[in-house]
């Protein structure tokens, strides 16, 4: 068992690395597109799933991130490191001036409000603020400086950016059940009653969770951004926010390869099947619901367990 | 030395006087017993008392601090940790990953660490995983530490939840209903249980039905009724003390 998931994991990274040198660029920017949504639900799940917070306006903070990269480097020239940080960072802080005040808001009021600010947020960016957003058409024929001679705008680049920072979420990910964080928010969303009486604080926790997730969405809209070298409202609006919320909970909330697998059926077979647009949307919505009355955990629930075998063997 | 003081506590739902006018003393080191009919209050008193419940009045002192209007897991920091009487477990998790969640708070690895699988991440849940095996130990729920607590039956989940609440070693245990289910070879276990948790200088105010369990362990039992304190003292007086009798038995009785 232990041979065969690493001798799977060291396939999965060879193929990774070798792909982009064998695949023609419409397959790139496929699956460049799959790795972004993947880490972008993996930040939905953080919220949703693992810290049980509903909320549904997720693909704000996809847009915050996604504008402030695009006009920071339009508008202002700003070196891209600098930018990309600044996009998670000014997401995070975000998050955090909106979820403070609603942070005792229970799941039902929250995932009313949180819509609700995602509609503000594309009213807000249609009407071209300060002339930075660039209203209804967005922004686009952004260009990149090149960082240190390295051109990362061609399509390989910006497949090997979107699969470290989809590696680096993902060993986050993994790790989290085995970390006091995970483990208070597991314990917080499955009995917060419980988990007081244990002295676990419920605030602390509800708001890290929330901004480290709007902060992980804000990097994921950077890439989204280099990638596209354009930015407009509709890829932020709520149609997108409800895929998300419906990728976690039709994966598997808190599942790693539920959401993954949920992103791909969600954003990259309509890709692939672009000639079937017209049903594509049927075809989801009767698998949802079929999924959520045969498997109402999910395609792949999730399975929490944080004492490693090792501790278990020792007496 | 006095552990828990409760002055003039009262609590309010809507209409309804759920605790009125309630004052007692626990004491260091000693098995309080609190019983009463059904619906006379005791849970809503535990519930004050941990903090999931705001009173509407009165004051409660644990270890010279008020605690009255402390959020719960501020309480259960101080010393104070308590059982349910319908049992709050994780059913997917372990009876390990339960217990650990009661030592969670003094768990000391920081998110680096846990994430690279740090030497001071492993000393910690080498650390931890000492102290849950200690608890489970106590409870003798040993060789189900790797189960999971859907798959035991009733009477280990109560035990479980019992050393959730042992394993951060705190100064008031407070146990709602613990033989609740239980059969009578289990309870008779679980009162040897609770007579070796008082040894480890815990103080503890239990909840129970079972007459003959009360006054083989506790040394003060208090009665509640419609919400009101009517009597306390040591088991034998509570047992013949006549209005005790009436509020069980009915007025006719008396
Ligand atoms: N959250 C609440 N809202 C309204 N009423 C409540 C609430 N909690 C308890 N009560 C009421 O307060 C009274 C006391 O309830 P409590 O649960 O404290 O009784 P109890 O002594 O623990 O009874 P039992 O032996 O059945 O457990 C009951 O009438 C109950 O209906
Ligand atoms: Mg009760």
């Amino acid at each position: 068992m232990q041979v065969n998931k690493s001798i799977f994991i060291i396939s999965l990274i060879i193929c990774s690395i070798g792909f982009p040198f064998l695949a023609n660029n419409i397959w790139l920017s496929i699956i460049t597109t799959f790795l972004i949504y993947s880490a972008l639900s993996l930040s939905q799940d953080l919220i949703l799933g693992k810290a049980g917070i509903y909320a549904m306006g997720h693909a704000m903070f996809f847009g915050i991130g996604a504008y402030t990269f695009a006009i920071l480097i339009n508008t202002y020239n700003v070196n891209l490191f600098i930018a990309f940080m600044a996009s998670g960072i000014i997401s995070y802080c975000i998050g955090l001036i909106i979820i403070y005040p609603i942070k005792h808001l229970r799941g039902d009021y929250f995932l009313v409000v949180s819509l609700g600010l995602n509609i503000i947020f594309i009213n807000i960016i249609n009407n071209d603020p300060f002339g930075l957003t660039g209203g209804p058409n967005g922004i686009f024929a952004i260009n990149f400086p090149s960082v240190g001679g390295l051109d990362l705008t061609g399509a390989k680049a910006i497949y090997f950016i979107a699969l470290i920072f989809l590696s680096v979420m993902i060993l986050l990910f993994y790790r989290l059940n085995y970390s006091k964080f995970g483990r208070a928010i597991y314990y917080l969303n499955h009995d917060h009653i419980a988990a007081k009486s244990v002295g676990i604080k419920p605030s602390l926790n509800k708001l890290l969770s929330f901004s480290l997730g709007t902060m992980l969405a804000g990097f994921t809209g950077a890439i989204y951004t280099l990638q596209y070298g354009a930015v407009s409202p509709e890829a932020f609006g709520i149609e997108q926010s409800i895929l998300l919320f419906a990728v976690v909970i039709v994966g598997g909330q808190g599942s790693l390869i539920g959401v993954v697998a949920g992103s791909f059926v969600m954003f990259v077979l309509p890709e692939i099947f672009r000639s079937y647009a017209e049903y594509r949307l049927l075809v989801f919505g009767a698998a949802m619901v079929i999924l959520m009355v045969i498997r109402p955990n999910g395609l792949f629930p999730s399975k929490f367990g944080f004492f490693q075998k090792r501790h278990l063997q020792q007496k | 030395m006095t552990k828990l003081l409760i002055q003039n506590l009262s609590k309010q739902f809507a209409a309804l006087v759920a605790l009125d006018n309630i004052s007692l003393e626990l004491e260091t080191n000693k098995i309080y017993g609190l019983i009463g009919p059904n619906g006379s209050g005791k849970t809503t008193l535990f519930n004050c008392i941990s903090g999931v419940y705001k009173p509407s009045s009165g004051n409660i002192t644990f270890a010279h601090h008020s605690i009255i209007n402390m959020a719960p897991e501020k309480i259960a920091q101080l010393g104070i940790r308590r059982t349910f009487q319908t049992i709050r477990l994780s059913s997917e998790l372990t009876v390990a990953e339960n217990i650990y969640a009661g030592y969670h708070h003094y768990s000391k690895h920081n998110f680096i660490q846990a994430l690279f699988n740090l030497k001071g991440y492993r000393q910690d849940e080498i650390h931890c995983w000492r102290e849950v095996h200690r608890a489970a130990k106590l409870l003798d729920i040993e060789p189900h530490l790797r189960l999971k607590v859907k798959t035991l039956a009733y009477g280990i989940q109560r035990k479980v939840e019992i050393a959730r609440a042992i394993i951060s070693q705190p100064q008031l245990l407070v146990l709602d209903e613990p033989a609740a289910g239980m059969n009578e070879s289990e309870k008779i276990e679980l009162t040897h249980i609770i007579k070796q948790i008082q040894l480890q200088n815990i103080t503890i105010l239990i909840i129970e039905h079972d007459m003959h369990m009360i006054s083989t362990l506790c040394d003060t039992v208090f009665v509640l009724n419609h919400g009101k304190l009517i009597a306390s003292g040591s088991p034998t007086e509570i047992l013949n003390n006549k209005q005790v009798i009436s509020a069980y038995m009915g007025d006719e009785h008396a």
